[in-house]
């Protein structure tokens, strides 16, 4: 169910408030090829076995973390959950450390402790993953406090997959956002799949029916299209920032179907139909279409336009593959650190690690 | 005239020493309202799990959060913040964030509330890597650890017995002078002894003391140990003090004797000799849910009696 013309239009009627945020349709269609071939690039390593532990691919959703995210203050913390790649490079972690996070190898943004599901980067202001659903909703209402209670004027972005609104944390974190008047954005990443299951077989209501039904402002958006993302969170961010707390459901799907685990291919289960009909509506042919097409703001790049979709492509391609390389030939990190940044409580000493327990070499 | 509990000033110590720091309760307490803002003190619905969720995202954002989740049962329904989350962040995140937040609540003894609401959680929190949780034995203990829990950079859950804060609490023994810091993972004699060691955590610690005051009349000179934390637990301090008196150690817990705090222990004093086996002792709680019935929950919490009993039958060993 795509409804954004409609909320596009609910959307504008509320724009005007502030925002300021503009987005290079170039730029972002950039950080969109980065994104693509990045998880290309970790479905490789994960079908070579290359990658300890799952992986959940964004493919195909680039258009709702690199539109979101380019309406953001560069200081307004993001909070995401297990499908955290492409938040993380759209919030501007450095493609290197998120590579060696997830391939397990020295200088990993996280140590190898946080791997595909739990990126944290505290220089870009990405406050977390967390990796069991809707846990992170409460965190992302939390950090909102703080920035209210702060006074900071800023707002907090947390994304979500649809099956987060089946879990308890939702409705509590929602009602609590509204009564506290909380800078809150949740983004719903609505690609209508919990796991193996269609979200229609599991629910009674949409989670942007549900987040009305709460007392919330709700804006559905057509999500593999960057604009009408990007429009719609600038105006809700702009109702965040003044203590409005927002829901953008971005309906949208997966290319890669949603968890790796081992170097197996993951299992497709979704009616053929159904992935066809939305594969056709891929989020980088759209702007590629876009670049290439008639508009009058963008017509001098007409010409260029589907080779410059090469080029970037190409460039994209060139950067990660080197960043991947390097990844792959960099060392494991020191066993030792294993032990470190558990606690800052002095754990005294034979209570700390039992003799028995010894840490061992991970197998190469 | 009665005197203010030595928990309260360590809260409102905390509160005027951090303008960043903030209270969530599902009660506003207005005296605290008036001190601090009704900013800080931050109502919440009645929903753990989401409360302590937001307290974590708040202290991700260098703001303190005190917790006061009533009864420790309820954090239960926390429970997936409190391990996942709280207790993991700073890990996950190779120590780019920390989690400055400390929760409250009652455990078990005397108010006949009931297996939902009375719970001595200590053991079963003790297994979370990383967490603090302290148990304090007496009410200058209680304010004791809030003051060094409300500086700490991490969780710390600090579970009360309703014994510390019942209308009478200024009666209990109190080993501590004063009310001063004390560190996690040091625990404290609460009480010189030469002939036996009985060591005690939370409600258990009064019960020693009582317990020690009995077997004086019988010539048995016991020394009690506060443990004062569940972890980090202070296994070599503990096996020092055991060291200064006569070769016999009784452990005194009101939680379940299982895979518990003293079963750890009791396994370190063994490993390390300060205590042979045979003149080892574990007086504990009944693993069974609290009841209702004052008769029924007296029968399964260990008291005095039975700490002196177990003390005249490893003196007779």
């Amino acid at each position: 169910m795509i409804a954004s013309d409609a909320a596009g239009a609910r959307i504008s009627a509320g724009a005007g408030t502030g925002n300021t945020q503009t987005m290079d349709l170039s730029d972002a269609y950039r950080e969109m090829v980065r994104i693509r071939v990045f998880e290309e690039q970790v479905l490789a390593c994960a079908a070579a076995g290359q990658v300890p532990g799952s992986v959940h691919p964004y493919t195909g959703q680039e258009a709702v973390a690199v539109g979101v995210l380019a309406a953001r203050q560069p200081d307004e913390w993001v909070v995401s959950f297990y499908r955290c790649h492409g938040h993380a490079l759209a919030a501007g972690v450095a493609a290197a450390g998120l590579a060696r996070e997830i391939l397990g190898r020295v200088g990993g943004v996280c140590g190898g402790k946080a791997g595909s599901m739990h990126i944290a980067d505290r220089s870009r202001y990405l406050l977390g993953a967390s990796s069991i659903v809707a846990t992170q909703l409460p965190i992302a209402a939390g950090a909102a406090l703080a920035e209210k209670t702060a006074g900071s004027g800023r707002a907090v972005i947390a994304f979500c997959g649809d099956g987060a609104f089946g879990a308890g944390a939702a409705y509590e974190t929602l009602t609590v956002a509204a009564v506290l008047g909380l800078p809150l954005l949740l983004v719903c990443e609505e690609n209508g799949w919990q796991d193996h299951t269609p979200s229609d077989l599991v629910r009674h209501r949409t989670p942007g029916e549900t987040a009305r039904g709460l007392g919330l402002d709700c804006a559905e958006v057509d999500g593999n299209d960057v604009t009408a993302v990007h429009r719609a969170a600038a105006a809700a961010l702009a109702h965040c920032r003044a203590g409005r707390p927002q829901v953008l459901v971005a309906h949208t799907y997966l290319r890669h179907f949603h968890a790796q685990l081992g170097p197996q291919p993951p299992g497709e289960y979704r009616p053929a139909a159904e992935r066809e009909r939305w594969l056709a509506r891929d989020p980088l042919t759209r702007v590629e279409a876009t670049l290439a097409g008639p508009s009058a703001a963008i017509r001098k790049q007409a010409a260029t336009g589907r080779e410059r979709a090469a080029t970037v492509r190409e460039q994209a391609t060139a950067e990660l593959a080197e960043v991947f390389a390097d990844a792959l030939a960099a060392d494991r990190p020191d066993p030792a650190s294993a032990v470190t940044a558990v606690t800052a409580a002095t754990w005294p000493p034979g209570a700390t690690w039992p003799e028995a327990v010894t840490v061992r070499e991970p197998a190469a | 005239m009665t005197r203010r509990h030595p928990s309260v000033g360590a809260v409102r110590g905390a509160l005027a020493d951090q303008p960043t720091m903030s209270m969530f309760c599902t009660y506003q307490q207005p005296d605290l309202i008036e001190l601090f803002g009704a900013e800080r003190m931050v109502r919440l619905p009645i929903a753990e799990n989401t409360m302590l969720g937001m307290a974590v995202g708040m202290a991700l954002l260098g703001r303190r959060v005190l917790v006061s989740i009533a009864r420790a049962a309820f954090l239960f329904t926390a429970f997936d913040q409190l391990v996942n989350e709280a207790t993991k962040w700073r890990y996950m995140s190779d120590g780019q964030f920390t989690v400055p937040v400390v929760v409250r609540g009652l455990t078990q003894g005397g108010e006949q509330l009931g297996a939902q609401h009375e719970h001595a959680a200590h053991g079963l929190l003790s297994q979370i890597p990383g967490l603090v949780v302290a148990v304090p034995g007496s009410p200058n203990a209680a304010a004791g650890l809030l003051r060094t829990a409300l500086v700490h950079p991490d969780p710390v859950v600090v579970l009360e017995s309703p014994r510390l804060y019942a209308a009478d609490w200024a009666s209990l023994p109190e080993p501590e002078p004063t009310d001063a810091a004390l560190p996690f993972g040091v625990a404290g004699r609460a009480r010189p002894g030469r002939d036996l060691t009985l060591v005690g955590i939370g409600n258990t610690v009064a019960t020693c003391l009582r317990a020690a005051a009995v077997l004086d009349r019988d010539g048995l000179h016991a020394q009690v140990v506060d443990l004062r934390t569940a972890a980090p637990l202070d296994l070599d301090g503990v096996t020092a003090m055991v060291r200064t008196a006569g070769g016999q150690v009784i452990l005194v817990d009101e939680a379940p004797a299982g895979v518990s705090v003293m079963s750890a222990l009791g396994l370190h004093l063994v490993r390390t000799g300060a205590v042979a086996p045979q003149r080892l002792d574990v007086v504990a709680g009944a693993p069974v849910p609290a009841p209702v019935s004052p008769p029924l929950s007296a029968a399964l919490l260990p008291d005095e009696e039975h700490v002196v009993s177990a003390a005249r039958r490893g003196a007779a060993r």
